[in-house]
This record gives structure tokens, C-alpha cells and sequence, in this order.
């Protein structure tokens, strides 16, 4: 108890004194090494750091895709080739095509849009264009 | 005791070596310089030895990540300024009854002579109990002998503040100090 009462007795110099005396601890040699091991490595890197990188790329794809959203615009046509090209070159559609591009136009998708679809064949093409005319005269 | 002084000098400061990818920063010297006081000034915020490690290893981590993002004017007082956020952080993490528990400061217990064991272990009390930031200063005042100007440039606040708030946690800590005499 004696020991414990200096602390009423000192000033607050000599509390600072005798604390400033005690031993101090230090990391462990390990993590030393631990950091280290990452200045060899490749540098782990924010995604921002990246930024100016990607820049330039980016705005030229995204320039590209816009001329290329404009001219499919202006020239009416779709990426894929013409139906009349199709019509020249494909063979004729599956069973199954033709069944999807009947469910697609039931389900109300316009005709118009599921002929511009770039995976159709041409026979679906040609049916689903007579099925267009023949809505067009019925109407 | 026979401890040794690192930040009252001044610290050594990293080289930052030219090269055409922008410089290459030399780690090592930068943790040689600055890390012993940064793992204390950690420890005494966080009393926990694994997170104060973590955290040293983060704000390490961050100076590499931030190759080539311009020249740091003051090492150290970025370097601290990154430890303080990051023992923040890491106290917003935690739960509660972690925090509680935890008593451990700068001073190392295992190395004091046995005349200092008691203080040693009275100072780790009382610390516990204080607030963060006053931990903080106090561990910056009394553990690394800093004066208030360099505590306040590592804390980014101004002399004054530095020195109110070091002289209320001295205020506190003698008080529980005494507290636990009777």
C-alpha cells in the first residue's frame, strides 16, 4: 500500500517522468517481413488507379457502338445480313426456330421485331413476312 | 530500461528512388523509420496486439498502393493520419465486450524492472479507461516524447488542442491512477 500512494505524492512532472521511463514495445520481427513480402509482389492495386487506363479505350468502344446503333438506324437494316441475303444463302429453318418465332409474335412482341431477331433463318423469315402481309390485308 | 528514442530525431525518411515507372518507394526504410511508434500509437488506441498489427500492415499496405500518386509532404504525419483512421475503423468493427476486456498499451509489461512492474501495470489500467484520442495523445506525449506541435501535426489539430487534450488526459489518468490506491 506504501508503494501505491507515491502516486499522490508525485507531481505531475514525475508521473510524467516515470512513465516516460517505462519500456516501450515493438512489433513483432514477423510483420516486418510480413509488409515487406508486398513490396516484391506485384503492388495490390485500387481499381481507380486504373481509371486513366481504361479511359481511352472505353470512349472509343463506346463511340464505335454508337455509329454503329446510328447506322443501323438510318440504314433500317439490322447487324445480321439482309433477309434477302439470308434467303440466298441459309438453308431452311428448324422445327424449332420457327416454333420460337411463333411464341415470340403471340406473346405480342411485334412482328416487325421478331423478323429483325439476328439468329433468324430464312424460311422463318419468309413465313413470318407472308403472316405480316396477311395481318396487313386482314386489317 | 535503457529504451531508445526513435522519433525524437528526426526520422529517417524514406528514399524515393527515380526510375521511369514514376519512383519506387523503399519500404523498408519507411517501416524502419516510423513503424515501432505507429504499432505503440496503435496498440495504446486499440488494445489489441492482432489488430494493431492488422492495422499497421494496412496503412504500410496503403503507402505502396499509393505509388506514383504524387509526393507525400510529411511521411509521418501521413503515416499517422492513416493509423488513426484505421484503428477507428477497426474500433467500429469490433463488439463491445472486446473492448471491455482489452488492457494493453505501449509499455511492455515483460521488459520493465520489477520496481516499475506496478506502475507499469496501474498506467495499462487507468489507460483502459480513458477515451481513444486521449489515449492516443497520451501515448504520443509519454510514450514517443513528441511535443505538442509534432503531436498535432501527426493528428492534423491545431498546438493548442494537442495540448488541452493531452493535459485533461493527464488530468484523467492521474486520477484513476490515484483511484485505485485506496
Amino acid at each position: 500500500m506504501s508503494e501505491h500512494r507515491r502516486y499522490r505524492d508525485m507531481t505531475d512532472e514525475g508521473l510524467e517522468t516515470a512513465i516516460r521511463g517505462l519500456p516501450r514495445r515493438e512489433p513483432r520481427a514477423r510483420l516486418r517481413e510480413r509488409i515487406l513480402s508486398h513490396s516484391s509482389a506485384p503492388t495490390p492495386r485500387r481499381i481507380s488507379a486504373f481509371r486513366p487506363a481504361f479511359a481511352l479505350p472505353a470512349l472509343v468502344l463506346l463511340l464505335l457502338a454508337d455509329w454503329l446503333v446510328l447506322r443501323s438506324q438510318s440504314s433500317g437494316t439490322p447487324y445480321s445480313p439482309s433477309p434477302q441475303a439470308a434467303v440466298a444463302q441459309a438453308g431452311p429453318a428448324s422445327r424449332e426456330e420457327i416454333g420460337l418465332m411463333r411464341d415470340l409474335a403471340a406473346s405480342g412482341l411485334p412482328l416487325r421485331l421478331a423478323m429483325r431477331h439476328p439468329s433468324l433463318q430464312p424460311e422463318t423469315y419468309l413465313e413470318l413476312r407472308d403472316r405480316m402481309l396477311n395481318e396487313a390485308d386482314g386489317g | 530500461m535503457g529504451t531508445s528514442r526513435v522519433l525524437t530525431a528526426e526520422p529517417a525518411r524514406p528514399r524515393e528512388e527515380a526510375g521511369g515507372n514514376g519512383g519506387r518507394l523503399d519500404l523498408g526504410a519507411a517501416y524502419d523509420a516510423h513503424a515501432g511508434a505507429l504499432y505503440r500509437y496503435l496498440l495504446t488506441l486499440l488494445a489489441n496486439r492482432e489488430e494493431a498489427e492488422d492495422a499497421l500492415h494496412e496503412v504500410m499496405l496503403g503507402l505502396l498502393r499509393r505509388r506514383g500518386g504524387g509526393q507525400i509532404r510529411d511521411l509521418r504525419a501521413y503515416l499517422f493520419q492513416a493509423a488513426r483512421r484505421q484503428a477507428f475503423q477497426a474500433m467500429r468493427r469490433r463488439r463491445r465486450d472486446q473492448e471491455a476486456s482489452a488492457v494493453l498499451s505501449w509499455v511492455d509489461l515483460e521488459a520493465c524492472d520489477p520496481a516499475d512492474r506496478d506502475l507499469a501495470i496501474d498506467l495499462d489500467r487507468a489507460l483502459a479507461e480513458l477515451p481513444a484520442e486521449q489515449r492516443g495523445v497520451i501515448a504520443l506525449k509519454l510514450g514517443e516524447d513528441l511535443t505538442f506541435r509534432e503531436i498535432a501535426a501527426l493528428l492534423d489539430l491545431p498546438a493548442n488542442t494537442a495540448a488541452s487534450r493531452y493535459r485533461l488526459a493527464l488530468a484523467r489518468l492521474r486520477r484513476l491512477l490515484e483511484s485505485g490506491e485506496s
